[in-house]
């Protein structure tokens, strides 16, 4: 669940009191006993540092909306792990260490992009720079990243069409992320919307969109990530509106037959109304989702 | 430099500076190198210029790094897009070292949108002594209100003029004049506070900020010079009724 902390969407966390919107603790209470666990992102809280001590008492809040014991997965953004110029992670890390020291996360997670540009963010992740130098400069971040955190660290596909398709260089997408994976030693997560945003824009339709799997670090992968996509107008939207295509799931059960050391499919930013439920639009592939992965746990 | 690190300046270019994005559209690889020329090759210009427009905006409203020009400095806006057009000013900006100094991401690693947009603008101004007494009240108004709201701030402030107190911050300017320093002495002091959750300004007498200042961790020497022309009974009536205020 991405959780902002501005006014302008309902849901998040109050800027004021730090507690979560109340459709956020509608849903949650609503649903939250039926997910194996709860993963949350970082958003800034205004211009706070980054103090865990800031953010504590509203994540204690969230936190105390599943049932006890729900394992956690904590998704950054300050990490910047795709940055090539100098930038300074000891604040990140200690802020995450603090987080994970409370929360125990079975592990952070971040998408392989520029979320900041010398200090200042980025309206979207940007993909990393695909060239040689740009990957050997992104495996030493990721290592120093691996090392300096307390709880795994996993890295995540990086999306393709968030926003603005400004890329640099010319290295296959799937062949960096294979190469960065292992020059980093780590485990991944694999957004499906991802892979297919980037499919598409490389020209593939229909099963072509699932091609190429082959390239990809299929064996590190320990997480899958689905969140709501469309198609308009030739594009591909990765717009987090909760509601799944068709294709989506199709390209799931293929991942869930060929990644051997998967731990869990996360539906990231769920679409629901004030009370809570699932918006009509987004339930039928919720479910078959959910079947999907009953069927895989069993 | 090596390559990546001149990729990564090229790629910042494009980004921030307007004029670096038209020189790409008119294929003008003027001091870019093969290496880097080649990376960029591919980059789609539209979807470059939809960023940068897209991280100016961000700039300009707070929603990028917070703390954006345009809540924080509306005087100072208006006043420089007369001269030359707002969106001029904004690029401007956004291309200048001056927003090289940020840091908005929480790290402390630089200072705040709002404290770069001034020092770009006080070399933009220096002719202009009522502009540029605005641009310091405004920046004092949008750092420490924000401080009531986050009073463990994610970037540095380096102006001496908003000093740390015991409570919060205190920022004491003159009504009518640019102050030079920190260690200017104002003829009509106005005093923007951030304490105990709020934020206060307005005008007070000389002495009662040299009281006030004597609490922060930098005072002026001004300010003692001041308070010795007091009574010590005067002194005390003055702490407790700033203190009773929230202001102490």
């Amino acid at each position: 669940m991405d959780m902002p902390w501005a006014g302008r969407t309902v849901v998040g966390f109050d800027p004021q009191t730090g507690a979560p919107a109340g459709k956020v603790a509608n849903f949650l209470q609503r649903y939250g006993a039926g997910f194996s666990y709860l993963m949350f992102s970082f958003q800034p809280r205004g211009p706070a540092a980054l103090e865990a001590d800031l953010y504590l008492p509203a994540y204690e809040r969230l936190v105390g909306l599943v049932p006890p014991g729900t394992p956690l997965v904590f998704h950054q953004t300050t990490l910047n792990l795709a940055a090539a110029h100098a930038y300074d992670r000891s604040a990140v890390y200690r802020f995450t260490n603090a987080l994970h020291a409370r929360f125990g996360f079975q592990w952070v997670v971040e998408d392989i992009g520029i979320w900041s540009q010398r200090g200042v963010p980025m309206p979207y992740p940007l993909p990393p720079f695909l060239t040689e130098e740009g990957l050997a400069r992104t495996i030493a971040n990721v290592r120093e990243a691996r090392e300096q955190l307390a709880a795994p660290l996993h890295i995540e596909f990086p999306g393709f069409s968030d926003g603005f398709m400004v890329i640099v260089g010319e290295l296959d997408a799937y062949d960096y992320f294979r190469r960065l994976a292992e020059g980093a030693e780590v485990d991944v997560t694999l957004d499906v919307g991802h892979l297919m945003s980037y499919r598409w824009l490389r020209g593939y339709r229909g099963r072509e969109l699932f091609g190429g799997l082959e390239r990809l670090p299929l064996d590190r992968c320990r997480e899958l990530h689905l969140s709501g996509c469309a198609i308009s107008r030739d594009k591909f939207l990765d717009l987090h509106h909760g509601v799944l295509l068709d294709e989506q799931l199709e390209l799931c059960e293929l991942l869930l037959e060929c990644c051997p050391r998967l731990t869990g499919v996360t539906y990231e930013d769920p679409a629901y109304s004030q009370e809570g439920d699932l918006v009509p639009k987004a339930q039928p592939n919720v479910h078959r989702l959910r079947r999907l992965v009953e069927q895989w746990m069993s | 430099m090596d390559e990546l690190s001149t990729l990564d300046e090229a790629f910042s270019r494009l980004v921030y500076d307007k004029a670096a994005r038209e020189r790409l559209r008119r294929r003008d690889w003027t001091g870019l190198g093969e290496s880097t020329r080649h990376a960029l090759s591919r980059i789609d210009l539209d979807e470059l210029d939809r960023l940068g427009s897209a991280v100016r905006r961000g700039i300009e409203t707070g929603d990028l790094g917070g703390l954006g020009v345009r809540p924080g400095f509306p005087r100072t806006l208006a006043s420089l897009a007369a001269r030359g057009g707002e969106e001029a000013v904004l690029d401007g900006f956004v291309a200048s070292a001056q927003l090289r100094e940020v840091d908005g991401i929480g790290r402390r690693a630089g200072v705040s949108v709002a404290e770069a947009f001034h020092d770009w603008v006080r070399g933009e101004l220096q002719e202009d002594p009522a502009a540029l007494c605005v641009l310091q009240h405004e920046l004092a108004g949008i750092v420490l209100k924000a401080l009531v709201h986050s009073a463990v701030p994610g970037f540095q402030i380096r102006t001496p003029l908003i000093r740390a107190t015991e409570r919060g911050h205190l920022c004491v300017l003159d009504a009518v004049r640019p102050l030079r320093d920190a260690e200017d002495k104002p003829e009509q002091p106005f005093v923007h506070t951030s304490a105990g959750g709020r934020y206060v300004s307005g005008r007070l007498s000389l002495p009662v900020v040299a009281v006030l200042l004597g609490a922060s961790r930098s005072p002026p020497s001004w300010s003692e010079s001041t308070l010795a022309g007091t009574t010590p009974e005067w002194r005390e009536l003055a702490r407790r009724q700033l203190s009773d205020r929230g202001l102490l």
